[in-house]
């Protein structure tokens, strides 16, 4: 038996200890111990992919770390390792980064239809390629157990909400129909808090109102149409006709988005005059006042001097 | 008034085939029947509301029954400021409606009910809306007025058919694949010239052939029935890759891929009565209607850590599959493993790997050691309750006694096993294929999928008892079937597992119901 043990076998037990540590849940100090056992000439894919695990387990989600850990993967792709009890196939680490960057940057990305329309597109992947099966990264780094299924019902939600806000400005009916089905996917996932926030969108999107100023019908409240404080008279509040009501009590009337803000402009503008004046009248009175109490002064410093 | 001429059914409003003579009618898109006299009632009552609705809609002094000699120019002018604005408001909140329905998944397997999410409007109304649509029909002079009549029938009438789907699928009845039949048809007859529901036609004319096929489960014609069922899979596979793909009925895609498990689920049914034609089918299909009588029962009962996998669709398949085996064992095929042993019932357990980590040694002689053991678990667990949140009972105790070590062992970590599980994998070793003539065999009510996650709380909450445990993880290997005998509401195991039978299997009122 040799007295010293080789470069080799320094490696492979440093590998071991590495391997052990993980088991024991000391992952700081395993990942010291691969770093160790590649310094001696360890070479294996196994301890470039635990060591790339360790280092990404605790910023999983981030794109950075995700990216450079599909590098390493991808080098390995048939290879399985042993990660405490869990047997990993690289090749499904390899396809959980890969959708889990596509979601994530996309979920960073700015607010557009077009991000709504990807993020429902990844959604399907999820559940096409992973279902009901736990996503290992979830279980093996939090120890929590998410289905591709589960992840996927998130990402349609989210996806259908990000469609309903960017539609709602040119078809709010469309954009309830899309909040409709984010709230479909909430349900799904028993997230109360959104189903709230998506009824309400889709309890004012939905609603049509003629306006009360040019009578035009259009949908969505507090999008195409606002409630105006007013003082509605009994006959007047009778005079509804055929169609969707021009006013919902008697202390509002609707307007639509155009008459609101031509209102709401010729408001500022009649404002804008209003200030001027008032400045105008303001300085003529100050520059009064100055001259008043120039004279003041004068008439002071006489009286002093004599 | 032509809308109204014929008879149409009280509670839906659907038109009823008339037969000469007869006094009561049974609509054929929902079921109710009815004395004709109420028909007739309903469309009075139908007649006086068009009526105020057209007085309201159209000028006074207007006739409808003369608009064709009225000049285009006048017929114009009232669609467009007196109709048109009051369609169009309804059009809009019932193509939102529809939308909405057909995000729920439409059909059912045989003896489960499904309850849709989000329904605000009723059949009655949408045909009411469809016969206002068309009686204002001849004020349409321009293309699109007459788009706009042609939409307000189109979704109306396909709409009105889904609410009474969304009806028949939310009770159980033995008739209902038949109604629905008919709705599923009358709806995509609708869809035909709309090229904008052409995806929802298609999978309403796939749902048609799916109710066929239950229809002929019912009526035990099970060739028959798993040509239309396999049909209906196929076609409703090319829908769901459409949809997926169609921003507009995208919120379809998870309610129809329930809707091919509910039928393929239907297909192992199917498969199971051709496996076993000498087998009692009316016998066969009342387990059946226990076993999903139960299953609904846990979908509604079970949550917390379970409640993904009890709302998964794929359930009711994967236990229909298990059903097909029992029953093709039972007609001589050696399909399912039996445990060696006597007993007048053969319960259900899933076997499972458990691999588990524990820290062994002390100070620099610390180490992880790994450990394999086998582990069985009740299949019935999900028929109690209590048991979802007490693992421990429902498995093979394998941490109940560890093994003998020394003090010297411990610390130096020469400790191979924190548990004790030899006599369970005996008992697994011992089972094998087996064709059951005799015998009740029980039906499983859980999947591997929740054996897994119980095995996981189980490993849990022996981690609270043994400090030293680490990492743990289950994977189910198998599923056996061990003779037992049942006396009043005890279970005893034929085989020895020493002290490690579980304390409880499960209901045991509910398992003996569920035997074959």
């Amino acid at each position: 038996m040799a007295l010293f043990k080789s470069k080799e076998e320094k490696a492979a037990a440093k590998f071991d200890k590495g391997s052990d540590l993980i088991s024991q849940k000391k992952f700081g100090e395993a990942l010291a111990q691969l770093e160790k056992s590649i310094k001696k000439g360890n070479a294996s894919p196994d301890v470039y992919v635990l060591k790339q695990m360790l280092e990404m387990r605790g910023d999983y989600e981030d794109l950075t770390v995700l990216n450079s850990a599909l590098n390493i993967f991808k080098k390995y792709p048939d290879v399985t390792v042993k990660y405490g009890v869990y047997d990993v196939p690289v090749s499904r680490l390899i396809q959980e980064c890969e959708l889990r960057i596509e979601a994530n940057s996309k979920l960073q990305s700015e607010e557009s239809a077009q991000k709504g329309n990807d993020l429902c597109q990844i959604a399907g992947k999820y559940l096409e390629n992973l279902g009901d099966e736990t996503l290992m990264m979830e279980e093996i780094f939090s120890e929590e157990k998410i289905t591709g299924r589960q992840y996927s019902n998130f990402l349609y939600a989210r996806g259908f909400e990000i469609l309903a806000e960017s539609t709602k400005w040119d078809d709010p009916r469309k954009a309830a129909e899309y909040m409709q089905s984010s709230l479909h996917y909430n349900q799904l996932r028993n997230d109360t808090e959104r189903m709230q926030k998506n009824e309400d969108f889709i309890n004012g999107a939905k609603v049509t109102a003629n306006c009360w100023f040019c009578g035009r019908q259009v949908s969505g409240s507090n999008i195409h149409f606002v409630p105006m404080p007013a003082r509605i008279t009994e006959p007047i509040a009778k005079q509804t006709g055929n169609g969707p009501l021009p006013t919902n009590d008697k202390e509002h009337v609707f307007a639509c988005r155009a008459c609101f803000s031509s209102i709401n402009i010729q408001d500022e503008a009649y404002l804008r005059i209003a200030k001027r004046y008032a400045d105008e009248e303001d300085a003529a009175l100050r520059s009064e006042l100055i001259g008043y109490i120039n004279d003041l002064q004068r008439q002071i410093n006489n009286l002093a001097r004599k | 008034m032509d809308e109204f001429a014929e008879l149409r059914c009280k509670s839906c409003g659907a038109s009823l085939a008339s037969q000469p003579g007869a006094t009561s009618l049974k609509c054929e898109y929902c079921g109710t029947v009815q004395q004709v006299i109420e028909s007739q009632k309903y469309i009075e009552q139908a007649k006086a509301e068009m009526m105020a609705w057209m007085s309201k809609a159209i000028p006074m002094g207007y006739n409808l029954s003369q608009t064709e000699t009225m000049d285009p120019v006048a017929r114009h002018n009232i669609f467009m400021n007196n109709v048109k604005p009051s369609l169009e408001a309804s059009l809009d909140e019932y193509r939102f409606g529809f939308i909405t329905a057909v995000a729920n998944q439409l059909i059912a397997v045989p003896f489960r009910t499904i309850v849709a999410n989000s329904i605000k409007h009723d059949s009655k109304a949408l045909f009411e809306f469809d016969a206002r649509a068309k009686s204002v029909s001849a004020l349409a002079v321009d293309d699109d007025s007459k788009k706009l009549i042609s939409e307000c029938c189109t979704v109306s009438t396909a709409y009105a058919m889904t609410l009474n789907n969304l009806q028949l699928v939310a009770k159980y009845d033995a008739e209902r694949y038949h109604f629905m039949y008919n709705n599923f048809n009358s709806a995509a007859e609708a869809l035909k010239d709309s090229e904008r529901y052409d995806v929802l036609r298609r999978r309403f004319e796939a749902l048609a052939k799916a109710c066929d096929g239950m229809t002929k489960i019912m009526g035990n014609n099970s060739l028959e029935a798993k040509n239309s069922l396999s049909e209906a899979v196929e076609l409703l596979g090319k829908v769901k890759s459409e949809a997926y793909t169609n921003i507009d009925f995208m919120s379809m895609g998870t309610a129809i891929a329930n809707e091919i498990v509910a039928c393929k689920s239907a297909l192992e049914i199917a498969q199971s009565l051709l496996n076993s034609p000498e087998i009692d089918v009316t016998e066969v299909l009342k387990t059946v209607k226990n076993v999903m009588d139960e299953v609904d029962k846990e979908e509604h009962s079970i949550g917390g850590i379970y409640s993904t996998q009890m709302k998964r669709p794929e359930r009711n398949s994967d236990i229909f599959a298990m059903v097909s085996m029992i029953l093709s064992s039972k007609s001589g095929e050696p399909s399912i493993n039996v445990v060696k042993g006597q007993g007048s019932y053969y319960i259900p357990m899933w076997v499972l790997d458990l691999k588990y980590s524990f820290i062994g040694g002390s100070m620099l002689k610390k180490k992880a050691v790994e450990v394999t053991e086998t582990v069985m678990v009740s299949a019935m667990f999900t028929t109690e309750p209590k048991i979802v949140d007490q693992p421990r009972v429902a498995t093979t105790d394998i941490f109940k006694s560890m093994p003998e070590t020394t003090m010297m062992q411990r610390v130096k970590g020469n400790q191979s096993s924190m548990s004790m599980g030899g006599v369970v994998t005996q008992a697994y070793q011992s089972a094998a294929p087996t064709a059951m003539s005799s015998g009740k065999i029980i039906v499983p009510t859980s999947t591997k999928q929740e054996a897994e996650i119980l095995c996981n709380a189980y490993m849990d909450q022996c981690k609270s008892t043994h400090p030293k445990l680490q990492m743990g993880k289950s994977t189910v290997k198998a599923l056996v079937f061990v003779p037992c005998e049942i006396n009043g509401d005890m279970i005893k195991l034929s085989i020895n597992l020493g002290n490690m039978v579980p304390a409880n299997f499960g209901n045991v009122m509910t398992i003996k119901q569920l035997a074959l």
